[in-house]
């Protein structure tokens, strides 16, 4: 209990820092005016336009704004559409979270697949094959493949939509795409997690009992090798949510990639603010996510060390 | 009993289940996508004549046409007409006002506007609409691009019948055809004065009512617009149902959904153009004029050191640069060599054509010997500011920078974001690491001639090309109250003026591709019709 | 007695980047039911690799057997295919690992261990697996709420009690213990020799000790092995070995071992380091060390004699035996 407090007050301090930061950053990265006004707006107009967006204030008082009304919930207006921050982010998200739950699901079966193939093939073809994979999967920028599988699986091929969100059918190409990029890098970790486990002191004892190799594989060994899996799924995961513009461009996938593009490019502060802030808690939050995930799986870190009998 | 064996390690690989997984998955993904049609448009989209247009950005703009960017009027234009209408020649044709007319003394003009317009709601258009919009564009609270104008020049409006709006100046002004026109910034648009009023302006941003072709069904910023036929249309309802404009900002897959037939229309590069040669359901067609590009000399150059304070070295700028080789080069001939900045062949006022400037580089060094170049300036490299952001904007840039090394001048080019280079020809004075610099400008086109030289060459102007010549500001100043038999002999004048200082290099006139499908029949290719509603005038097969 | 294990002439190599390592060298000896039976020797004599042998789990170490037999119950172990391999091991041939510490699946309580390994074995429904490892439990000296524990919770002996019900759950006619208390503090040592027997004669089943501990093995054992690179020495029930041991290694075991307890001035060493399992052996292995060494035993590989059901080879010994 005192672990969780003490864990929820890290975050608080963690996303504190955070809003800090981003009002200052966003600040320095240029002037919203520019993008909203003609060049050759009068001194009233930009005078009366800076009142409204709450820009002529002191920035101690900016800050103050924008932190108070975060508490409750309210994380501005965007600059340029004038529309309730929270509400715009509130279109977008959920389809970018949805893509990269997806994605990772995806990830984490090829993971399983690719990674305990090439450990129990260890050293003959499909353990070279897999890696071969791997390591073209982790070089190959995602922008590209996904250029290739829109070509040949939507252009040629015409099975799966190209671009937009409409239909679950959309979700295909831009989510397998992403799922299997990011498990090529897994997929080499879990295989060699899964070797060590293999020749482990309770693998062998398990099979000294006389239990099948598929017990001993999936019971025993890949359970004991998910750990590593699971932490870089939480980072992974992170990633496929901030950095989801290359897949939204290529796709014309409406999410928060583009969003936070177009946001940024207009210097629409508080959309930004909105966008950097909401990043952080869902990162806060995986991290929660995955120590409870951790706990849940491994029995040594929920019960902690307890007194030896 | 002996046995010699030499058996491996033997764990097989538990292949069934492995096998039912995969088997599991692609079943799943193809189940995923049987609910719904195989075209992926949504249902209620097929029954419909739709025309689906793939556009570089759906941006998250208001529908108002004093808040929304100047980038993207373009998009909200299909809810609303303007008083007055445009054709390809740059002659201002009847739009929601059927006569206008301006006083001699060219103090007061006239609207008559056209009887029994309907809004979107059912209201009819009358001139308490026309001097609600109006009033409201110059409000401070407007955004919009020409509202410092239309400030200034606005005394009063009367609206003596429903049908007559009576704009009284305050100094003599004859740009109020242009301001009033959908060749403007959006000034034209007239908006309904009751359901503005009675739902305020953050409701109408997003709920928008106009007298437009079209409606708004829905909208999804960074996605797709989705506009319905307005039939009760006073030009007649168009001739199809829905216009679709979607998001597709990586061109390569824009020309994907043009090839799977997911979308109908949509802008091409002029490098990709040729994609589509043999295709049978996609020809390309290049509307000419998009734009303007030049390059600008930053003002603040004077007593620098920097080589583009002396004239010479300006003009040998010029004449260094071969436009040709730009338009066959870069832009595949989809571009005019330009012989100005800013106007275009059919500007109202803009009669004779000037000649491109000659490619001639041994002119060129003579100027940069006469003028010593480089040991007689204390910083001789030209700096040239590259904003990606329009495309070829990299490609242009090394281009003229290869020119102008050629003829021995030191370039230096510096990659700047377009925000951040707004940021810098804004400021007034310039800073010292900008004054003096060459950059490239590429503004969305305008049909004003006081538009094209009012922001940047008069002396006191906010950018500041040209200092201190009193002939060129009186000039430009002049523009506004000079009808179009003046202006033919002004601009001609302040077009002799800025070639002689060489602050404005002119480039050339871009044009754009666009991919058209066979589901289009026909559509208004002329060049007038990219303001204003050129979607009204598609047809669908 | 019946013989429930005989290995004959068993030999195998194991291909390293090195080299060759020989690591048996022709290992016959034979466990009869229900008897306690030690074998022991250094580290690298190949005591393990001959368990792990007759488990036929050596060969997923890479290791490769040249010649041999191994036959459990008139059957030929090495003749077994997976399904009869799957039965063999923890059903009919158990094993109580060294190390009790890393032997179990951290993320599973010792209860649920256990009840996979019967329900592996025999086609229980889970309520009744839990009863029957409750009451193995119980024989195991075990308190019932320790199998709710997870392994990390547990004391090392707890733990090798468990490891233990582990073996004994599915009643195997034989049990393989290789090293069971090098991991535990002397005091508990004796404690789980003493369960081991009484495990033993409950249950019926065969033990196979293996030891480098001269002194667990001359507990509980019946009879005992010595294993010297390689090759069983010497083999003899264990009176007749600590009272009359014939093999100069054995002698020099059991003086180095101290088993009488005397107080001496110094502490007796064997001389010499065994010998590099790299090099194919020739004569007897541990000819270089030993102080009645001719040149017969450098040439020639002595054969096993058999004299009162006490088994040697040695060509010092016969020559003595001649002599009598």
């Amino acid at each position: 209990m005192k672990y969780a407090v003490k864990k929820l007050v890290q975050s608080a301090v963690i996303l504190f820092f955070v809003s800090i930061v981003i009002f200052l950053a966003v600040r320095a990265s240029g002037d919203p005016l520019q993008s909203l006004l003609d060049p050759r707006a009068s001194d009233a107009q930009r005078a009366a336009l800076s009142a409204k967006l709450g820009l002529d204030k002191p920035l101690i008082v900016q800050y103050g704004i924008f932190v108070f009304d975060a508490l409750r919930g309210d994380l501005g207006n965007s600059h340029s559409s004038g529309r309730p921050v929270l509400e715009i982010i509130g279109e977008k998200l959920p389809g970018t979270v949805v893509l990269s739950i997806m994605a990772l699901l995806i990830a984490i079966l090829f993971t399983l697949l690719l990674g305990t193939l090439a450990a129990v093939k260890k050293n003959r073809a499909a353990d070279r094959i897999v890696a071969v994979l791997s390591a073209l999967g982790q070089s190959f920028p995602v922008f590209f493949v996904g250029i290739i599988a829109v070509q040949l699986l939507g252009v040629k091929l015409r099975i799966f939509p190209i671009s937009g969100a409409d239909t679950p059918l959309h979700y295909v190409l831009p989510g397998v795409l992403l799922g299997l990029c990011v498990s090529s890098s897994m997929a080499l970790v879990l295989r060699n997690n899964l070797l060590a486990e293999l020749e482990s002191d309770h693998v062998k004892f398990a099979r000294l009992r006389g239990l099948n190799e598929r017990s001993v594989l999936f019971r025993h060994a890949l359970r004991n090798s998910f750990s590593t899996v699971l932490s870089l799924s939480a980072f992974i995961f992170a990633n496929l949510i901030t950095g989801s513009i290359v897949i939204e461009s290529v796709f014309a996938w409406p999410g928060i990639g583009e969003l936070s593009y177009q946001a940024i490019m207009k210097r629409d502060f508080p959309l930004v603010q909105g966008i950097v802030l909401i990043f952080a808690i869902l990162i806060v939050s995986l991290s929660l996510l995955t120590d409870i995930l951790h706990a849940a799986l491994d029995p040594r870190i929920r019960l902690g060390k307890e007194e030896m009998q | 009993m002996k046995r010699t064996t030499n058996m491996k390690r033997v764990t097989k690989f538990p292949s069934v289940p492995v096998l039912v997984l995969s088997v599991l998955l692609v079943a799943l993904s193809g189940l995923a996508g049987c609910g719904s049609k195989d075209t992926p448009v949504s249902a209620g989209e097929e029954a419909a004549k739709t025309l689906r247009v793939g556009v570089i950005t759906v941006s998250d703009e208001p529908f108002d046409p004093a808040l929304v960017n100047l980038d993207y009027v373009e998009q909200i234009q299909p809810l609303y007409d303007s008083l007055l209408n445009v054709d390809e020649n740059g002659n201002y044709t009847p739009g929601l006002a059927e006569e206008w007319s301006l006083s001699e003394d060219r103090l007061t003009y006239t609207l008559k506007l056209r009887e029994g317009v309907k809004f979107h709601d059912g209201s009819v258009l009358t001139s308490e609409d026309v001097k609600f919009t109006l009033e409201y564009y110059i409000s401070d609270t407007s955004r919009q691009a020409d509202a410092v104008l239309l400030k200034r020049f606005i005394a009063s409006i009367d609206t003596p019948d429903a049908q007559t709006a009576v704009i009284h100046f305050t100094a003599p002004c004859t740009e109020f055809n242009y301001l009033l026109s959908e060749g403007s910034t959006g000034s034209g648009i007239i908006i309904p004065k009751a359901y503005f009023e009675k739902v305020g302006a953050e409701a109408f941003a997003q709920d928008p009512v106009g007298t437009g072709p079209f409606k708004l069904e829905s909208f999804a910023a960074g996605d797709k617009i989705v506009y319905a036929a307005n039939e009760d249309y006073w030009q007649g309802a168009p001739a199809y149902d829905k216009l679709i404009l979607r998001q597709i900002t990586d061109e390569s897959t824009r020309i994907a959904e043009l090839q799977a037939g997911n979308i109908d229309f949509a802008p091409i590069g002029a490098a990709n153009a040729s994609i589509f040669e043999n295709s049978e359901d996609i020809v390309i067609e290049t509307v000419d004029y998009s734009s303007s590009l030049a390059v600008f000399i930053s003002g603040g150059y004077q007593d620098t050191g920097k080589a583009t304070q002396n004239a010479g070295i300006r003009l040998a700028l010029s004449a260094a640069i071969d436009r040709d080789a730009l338009v066959d080069g870069i832009f595949e001939g989809q571009a005019k060599a330009a012989g100005a900045y800013g106007v275009f062949p059919f500007t109202p006022g803009y009669e004779t054509e000037r000649s491109v400037p000659a490619h001639d580089p041994e002119k060129a060094k003579a100027l940069l010997a006469e003028a010593n170049y480089p040991d007689a300036f204390e910083d001789p490299v030209v700096t040239l500011y590259d904003a990606p952001g329009r495309v070829y904007s990299t490609e242009v840039a090394q281009a003229i920078a290869g020119d102008w090394e050629s003829v021995g001048i030191q370039v230096e080019i510096v990659s700047i974001d377009p925000i951040t280079l707004g940021t810098e020809y804004t400021t007034n004075p310039a800073n010292e690491s900008f004054a003096g610099a060459a950059y490239l400008f590429d503004p969305p086109r305008k049909y004003s001639l006081h538009d094209a030289f009012g922001p940047f060459f008069p002396s006191n102007s906010y950018f500041g090309l040209i200092q201190g010549d009193d002939v060129l500001d009186k000039d430009v100043e002049a523009l506004l109250s000079q009808n179009d038999a003046e202006r033919a002999t002004t601009v001609v004048e302040i077009l002799d003026r800025i070639d002689a200082s060489g602050v404005s290099i002119p480039l050339v006139y871009p044009s754009t591709n666009y991919a058209v499908s066979s589901k289009v029949k026909s559509w208004d290719s002329t060049v007038a019709a990219h303001y204003g509603n050129w979607f009204y005038h598609f047809e669908l097969n | 007695m019946n013989r429930l294990l005989w290995v004959e002439d068993l030999s195998g190599h194991i291909d390293t980047p090195k080299g060759r390592l020989h690591i048996l060298n022709g290992v016959s000896f034979c466990v009869h039911e229900n008897e306690c039976f030690g074998i022991i020797g250094e580290s690298g004599s190949g005591k393990t690799m001959t368990a792990l042998s007759v488990l036929r789990y050596a060969e997923r170490l890479g290791f490769q057997i040249d010649a041999g037999a191994i036959v459990f119950e008139g059957e030929d172990v090495l003749g077994f295919n997976k399904r009869r391999l799957l039965h063999y091991n923890g059903g009919r041939v158990a094993v109580i690992p060294q190390d009790p510490m890393t032997s179990l699946d951290p993320l599973f309580t010792a209860e649920s261990q256990l009840v996979e390994t019967l329900r592996t074995h025999k086609k229980l429904t889970v309520k009744q697996a839990k009863a029957q490892a409750y009451a193995i439990a119980e024989k195991m000296r075990i308190a019932p709420e320790k199998l709710k524990c997870y392994p990390f919770q547990l004391s090392g002996g707890m733990l090798q009690r468990i490891v233990g019900a582990a073996a004994i759950a599915c009643h195997p006619k034989m049990i393989i213990a290789d090293e069971p208390t090098t991991a535990l503090d002397v005091t508990v040592q004796l404690q789980y020799l003493k369960l081991l027997r009484d495990i033993q004669d409950e249950y019926g089943a065969a033990i196979v000790f293996i030891s480098h501990d001269m002194h667990a093995v001359s507990m509980i054992c019946d009879r005992i092995a010595v294993m010297y690179a390689g090759r069983i020495v010497e083999c003899a029930s264990k009176n007749g070995l600590l009272r009359n041991p014939r093999h100069p290694y054995t002698r020099a075991l059991i003086r180095s071992a101290n088993l009488s307890g005397e107080v001496r001035g110094k502490y007796d060493t064997i001389d010499g380091v065994p010998p590099d399992p790299l090099a194919k052996p020739v004569g007897c292995s541990f000819a270089d060390r030993c102080p009645h060494s001719m040149p017969r035993c450098f040439a020639e590989t002595p054969p096993k004699t058999t004299r009162d059901d006490h088994e040697v080879c040695c060509w010092a010994c016969q020559k003595d035996e001649s002599k009598t």
